[in-house]
């Protein structure tokens, strides 16, 4: 097969079995991969009703069709899973370098089954698959248990090559804001996923491959992506030089123009001080840039810290972590927020469900509902040492650590406080306050793994102007597209922030050379289109129901302070039509003729 | 004369140069571990490295190099084909090396073509 390995590799964690099977031709045509073929997997192994903590709860984790390619930012690998945090699917892309080590492991897709019987990880090197013993990796961080896999290994040379998937101490106690990492980064929206993994008690999987990824049209192939990165130069293409300069905190000043950046725990304020976040601040702490595999834009800085006592270096700080481990808890400190960053990546925490629970934890400290003995310390907005320490009382279940480890939803009920979440069917709200971008409002509502804002239309909002964000009209048409769009690059393997900077036709050519099939555009979008459908009908299975497609009361004020002072979020002008666009029912639910359209019956 | 230049400051680590190098190389396949330029990955920092001479045997003393105040492995930089290490050789054990693709026809070699940060770029010099 050319473009796909052709093969599934499915692990029995409870008995240590490993067996290789085909990935069948019409999986592969119709769902091409990523997150399209994660879901058609998941969805048919895995019963609806199936607790995410059960051993009937499956991890499977598929590399995009061009990951491993060399297809520009064709890195990712998706991981689905029935997530604790939303009682739903979950998708969730790994970046790095994982995913294309998987196609040259041989395999498109990995289904994690079962529940090992002690710490295991998982181990895929030189064609050799086992599963071996993990209790001296037990409790430790991403990064040294990266370190420990690779100084054990007999041949130093070859440890140097594996690529490494984990969970931190937090994922390890299943806590619901756990996520998936990989040297450094972590899992896209990937809260829910780490607490799975370790349910499974698999700490980690190592991969080292040595085969290769054929292309059907090799030189056909050499010259598309060369036109690709050569398109990538061109003035024309200011979004992506601006990702490649700057990484995801690109998103922060237009955010904040349209008064879209939340402050407090989505208080209704906007946040105005770019002067504390600027470019300008951020780049007195760049060391350098980082890329996934194959990815010309390489979007992840590097930085070091060394300010107000916190002092480190590691991976970004992007949008997400500037937000919700920073202004979104009132702090503008960057020292503090991008050493809130490392820790989270550290201990295997995403920092957009971590900060979004730091920030309710916040809020009720202040109204005296969290005391200072529960949270080893005083708490309060603005408190960036205070994010620093519960990012890791979170990560090591310490003191409170283990409730607020549970994530925002649970928060607020602990503390009888429902009205206070801000988030959508039990998952936190991303960092963008929805009553100032009423399209990325109404893909909040809908997104069927939760709310996150790279599998909508981001770059479409906050880069259309004030306006725009502020207008209903034809957002509707704009999310599903947009919707199918991300579900689409998850398939192709695709990154979905180097998307928004890349021309998105050039897939259709690039796929068709590197699997020798005519592939279309329109093809590509309907793989997009039958991963929502799937998820859809699943969770509607699962009870979650277009009732669900909500956004909570803790946005329902307008908002009270910047550009988008006295919006508010107008989903019921978007919903029906939503509904209508996506062939589904009033209730939310796919119609048998959509589904029977795109042949999912 | 044409030499490629390698700025390690630049380097990213994506490996788009690994790619391109084993598509210029491999009839219709991607496969890294057949390149003849790899990215060694050194603590925070990539070392894009390009394959250079065949050698027997390993060196006796392994040096430690120190670069802008970090040290490092000198086997770690080293270009060589070397049986110590599993790089720039095929499966085979037969050594790779760079041939400087397409210095007869321009634009020049493949991985300086595909590598977007400016970690490689073509430069003129005397020698």
């Amino acid at each position: 097969m050319d473009g796909w390995a052709g093969k599934i590799l499915r692990v029995d964690l409870g008995s240590g079995r490993c067996a290789t099977e085909e990935l069948a031709p019409q999986d592969a045509r119709a769902f091409l991969g990523g997150r399209a073929l994660a879901v058609r997997l998941f969805t048919r192994e895995v019963a609806a009703a199936v607790d995410a903590f059960s051993a009937d709860n499956k991890l499977v984790i598929a590399a995009g069709v061009l990951t491993g390619t060399g297809a520009p930012s064709a890195a990712m690998a998706c991981a689905v899973a029935k997530s604790p945090l939303t009682g739903g699917i979950s998708a969730a892309d790994v970046p790095g370098h994982f995913g294309a080590e998987l196609k040259f492991c041989g395999y498109d897709a990995i289904i994690l089954e079962g529940r090992a019987p002690r710490p295991s990880y998982l181990s895929v090197i030189d064609g050799r698959v086992r599963v071996l013993a993990a209790e001296h990796l037990w409790n430790e961080s991403t990064d040294r248990c990266d370190e420990l896999i690779r100084q054990e290994f007999e041949d130093p040379w070859k440890a140097r090559e594996f690529h490494i998937l984990s969970i931190g101490p937090a994922g390890e106690r299943q806590a619901n804001v756990a996520t998936l990492a990989t040297r450094g980064m972590l899992a896209l929206g990937g809260a829910g996923l780490g607490a799975v993994m370790g349910n499974k008690a698999l700490k980690a999987i190592v991969l080292r491959g040595t085969r290769g990824v054929s292309v059907a049209a090799g030189k056909a192939f050499f010259g598309a992506v060369t036109d690709a990165v050569a398109a990538l130069r061109q003035e024309a293409n200011t979004l992506s030089r601006q990702l490649s300069d700057a990484g995801t905190a690109l998103f922060l000043q237009a955010a904040s123009a349209l008064g879209a950046v939340p402050v407090n725990n989505f208080s209704g304020r906007a946040f105005t001080n770019m002067a504390a976040l600027s470019d300008a601040a951020l780049a007195r702490q760049l060391s350098g840039h980082r890329g996934c595999f194959s990815c010309p834009i390489a979007c992840v800085r590097m930085t070091c810290v060394s300010a107000n006592g916190f002092r480190g270096c590691g991976e970004g700080p992007g949008y997400d972590s500037l937000v919700m481990l920073g202004t979104n808890c009132g702090v503008e400190s960057l020292a503090a927020i991008s050493a809130a960053g490392y820790a989270c990546r550290n201990l295997g925490l995403d920092p957009i469900s971590t900060g979004g629970t730091i920030a309710l934890a916040m809020q009720l400290a202040e109204e005296g509902l969290l005391g200072a003995e529960e949270l080893a310390g005083p708490l309060s907005f603005g408190d960036g040492a205070g994010v620093v320490r519960l990012c890791r009382l979170i990560g090591l279940g310490k003191d409170m650590g283990c409730v607020l480890g549970n994530g925002a939803a649970n928060l607020a009920a602990y503390c009888e406080r429902p009205e206070l979440f801000a988030g959508v069917k039990g998952r936190e709200m991303p960092p963008i306050d929805i009553r100032a971008a009423q399209g990325l409002g109404l893909h909040f509502a809908t997104s069927n793994c939760g709310p996150y804002h790279l599998s909508g239309p981001l770059a479409e909002e906050l880069l259309g102007g004030l306006d725009a964000a502020h207008k209903t009209e034809g957002k509707a048409a704009q999310v599903v597209l947009a919707q199918n769009w991300r579900a689409a690059a998850s398939s192709l393997g695709v990154c979905q922030i180097a998307f928004m900077g890349l021309d998105h036709a050039t897939f259709a050519p690039l796929l068709s050379a590197a699997t020798g099939a005519e592939v279309s555009t329109e093809e590509i979008l309907l793989a997009g289109e039958r991963a929502i459908n799937l998820e859809r009908a699943y969770n509607i299975a699962a009870g979650i129901t277009g009732a669900e497609d909500s956004l909570p009361e803790r946005l329902s004020a307008p908002m009270s302070a910047g550009p988008a002072a006295g919006q508010t979020c107008r989903l019921n002008e978007l919903l029906p039509e939503y509904y209508r666009l996506r062939g589904w029912a009033d209730d939310g639910s796919p119609s048998a003729e959509k589904l029977s359209a795109l042949g999912l019956d | 004369m044409e030499r490629i230049k390698i700025d390690f400051n630049k380097c990213t680590g994506c490996r788009m140069c690994e790619v391109a190098c084993s598509l210029s190389h491999l009839p219709d396949e991607v496969n890294p571990r057949r390149a003849r330029i790899r990215v060694l990955r050194e603590g925070e920092k990539s070392f894009p490295n390009i394959a250079g001479p065949y050698t027997e045997a390993g060196c006796n003393s392994q040096l430690l190099i120190v670069v802008d105040g970090v040290t490092y492995d000198e086997c770690a930089l080293c270009r060589a084909s070397c049986p110590m290490k599993p790089i720039f050789k095929e499966a085979d054990e037969t050594p790779l090396k760079c041939d400087f693709c397409g210095l007869m026809d321009s634009p020049g070699p493949s991985c300086v073509r595909w590598c977007h940060s400016g970690a490689l770029s073509l430069v003129e010099t005397d020698l």
